[in-house]
């Protein structure tokens, strides 16, 4: 399952297109639950989308411009003009191919409530787990405390609770 | 040419937008058991003084809206005509219900809202928003991140909750709220005043416990109130108005409690606070 810190590694590598199916499909499930992350993902989307497009410079203007790297560049420079073009070009292209289409790509491919329910919790029992830990970190200085052994059942009941929503949409 | 063809293109347009309307009314007892899953959309139920259910359904297309049942137990539910069909099925309910009724509601993100219960009510759900108003029996609300509000409920309120935040106002019986990083907002008696001549209701009673959800009380809990907070680092504020200061007990270890609250009586109402590493306000405004 994944997690909010798991979009956050594999965010780049899923925006470049290097992510295989399972992959990028887990990642946009959980964004597609995840409202942060949604919004994380379609700002790195939405940037594309706002640079200008097929805006060309007036003819006047190129020719000066390529008259002037012509005059100046030396002819190992000339050879190697289009690496940076090339370069760029791959990325906008690949980026073009590999990215959401539009914010329908952001709703998860299987609308299923037991998997919303799931990742939607999942950050919940991480707290919960981390609060623990704490507590029975005390528990260990103070053994018997009563007041924290109190709160260590309270956390797990309230764990209990948490999961016991979740299976009720398994079923 | 164009005035022509319009209707035929409204035509070939209509079945991709079509939505299905029904109305679907049935006998049912004063305390009939009604069990509505409604993935996604909206559902809203009233309670009525009739021995009857209404549901006035607009399904999404490509949904079907089914139900029935006896007028002991009635149920109605959302299904994909397709299986394949990726999004969650979804439509806008209104449904009247006895008021007395035993209603169960299960959603993944629609919208909830009900009014006028006097019976029990469930509520499950994911992320979809509830708010019950007005209700007089037990309202359980169970959500993993949905924001929930209950407003003046008259009985027995029972929370259940993730992320999302929690919100009761005007609570006059008990209330027992858990969440876990979601916040909850309480109020009681916030329209009281020294010189109000209103009767402040029955007071409140419960427990409230977040793990680092915070917790804000405004107003008073009312004479032999009680209100015990636990929580492990969340924030805890009370912000405490009335003629007498309630008790304010606290097992914390950074704790700002008015003086006038550590000594005073437990029966102007009764705070007990618990909490592992958060922070405690208790502010006290008397003569308002």
């Amino acid at each position: 399952m994944m997690n909010c810190d798991d979009l956050d590694r594999l965010l780049a590598d899923y925006l470049a297109g290097r992510l295989d199916d399972p992959t990028a499909i887990a990642l946009e499930e959980h964004a597609g639950g995840c409202a942060g992350c949604a919004e994380r993902l379609e700002a790195s989307t939405r940037l594309p989308l706002a640079l200008p497009r097929d805006v060309a410079p007036p003819a006047a203007v190129r020719q000066a411009v390529l008259d002037r790297i012509t005059a100046s560049r030396s002819p190992a420079r000339q050879r190697r003009w289009w690496v940076p073009a090339a370069i760029a070009a791959t990325l906008v292209i690949g980026f073009a191919v590999t990215r959401p289409a539009s914010k329908s790509a952001m709703i998860p491919r299987s609308a299923n409530p037991a998997a919303i329910a799931a990742s939607r919790a999942d950050g919940e029992f991480t707290r919960l787990d981390a609060a623990r830990r704490e507590i029975e970190a005390a528990l260990r200085a103070s053994p018997g405390d009563a007041d924290l052994e109190a709160a260590l059942a309270r956390l797990d009941a309230q764990r209990r609770q948490l999961a016991n929503i979740v299976m009720e949409f398994e079923s | 040419m164009i005035r022509r063809l319009l209707p035929l293109m409204l035509l070939a347009a209509a079945p991709l937008t079509a939505q299905q309307r029904e109305v679907r009314a049935m006998r049912a007892a004063p305390d009939a058991a009604i069990r509505l899953w409604i993935p996604a959309g909206m559902v809203e139920v009233e309670g009525w003084d009739h021995d009857s259910v209404e549901v006035r359904a607009t399904a999404a297309k490509g949904v079907r809206f089914d139900g029935g049942g006896s007028p002991d137990a009635v149920k109605f539910a959302l299904e994909k005509l397709r299986t394949t069909d990726t999004l969650l099925p979804s439509a806008q309910l209104r449904v009247f219900v006895p008021r007395g009724a035993r209603v169960w509601i299960k959603s993944t993100t629609a919208a909830v809202e009900v009014r006028g219960m006097a019976g029990e009510l469930d509520v499950l759900q994911v992320t979809g928003r509830t708010v019950v108003r007005d209700a007089g029996g037990v309202v359980s609300v169970e959500s993993i991140d949905g924001a929930i509000l209950v407003a003046r409920p008259t009985g027995v309120v029972r929370i259940r909750g993730g992320s999302g935040s929690a919100r009761v106002e005007e609570a006059s019986g008990t209330i027992d709220v858990s969440l876990v990083s979601g916040n909850l907002l309480l109020t009681k008696n916030t329209r009281w005043s020294a010189s109000a001549t209103e009767d402040p209701g029955p007071p409140l009673q419960g427990r409230v416990e977040t793990v680092s959800g915070k917790v804000y009380f405004l107003g008073s809990l009312g004479a032999g109130g009680r209100l015990e907070v636990a929580t492990h680092d969340g924030l805890v504020d009370l912000q405490l108005v009335g003629v007498k200061p309630p008790r304010v007990e606290t097992a914390v270890a950074s704790a700002t409690v008015a003086p006038a609250l550590r000594g005073a009586d437990p029966r102007n109402g009764h705070f007990v606070l618990r909490s592992f590493k958060g922070a405690v306000n208790a502010a006290y405004f008397s003569g308002i």
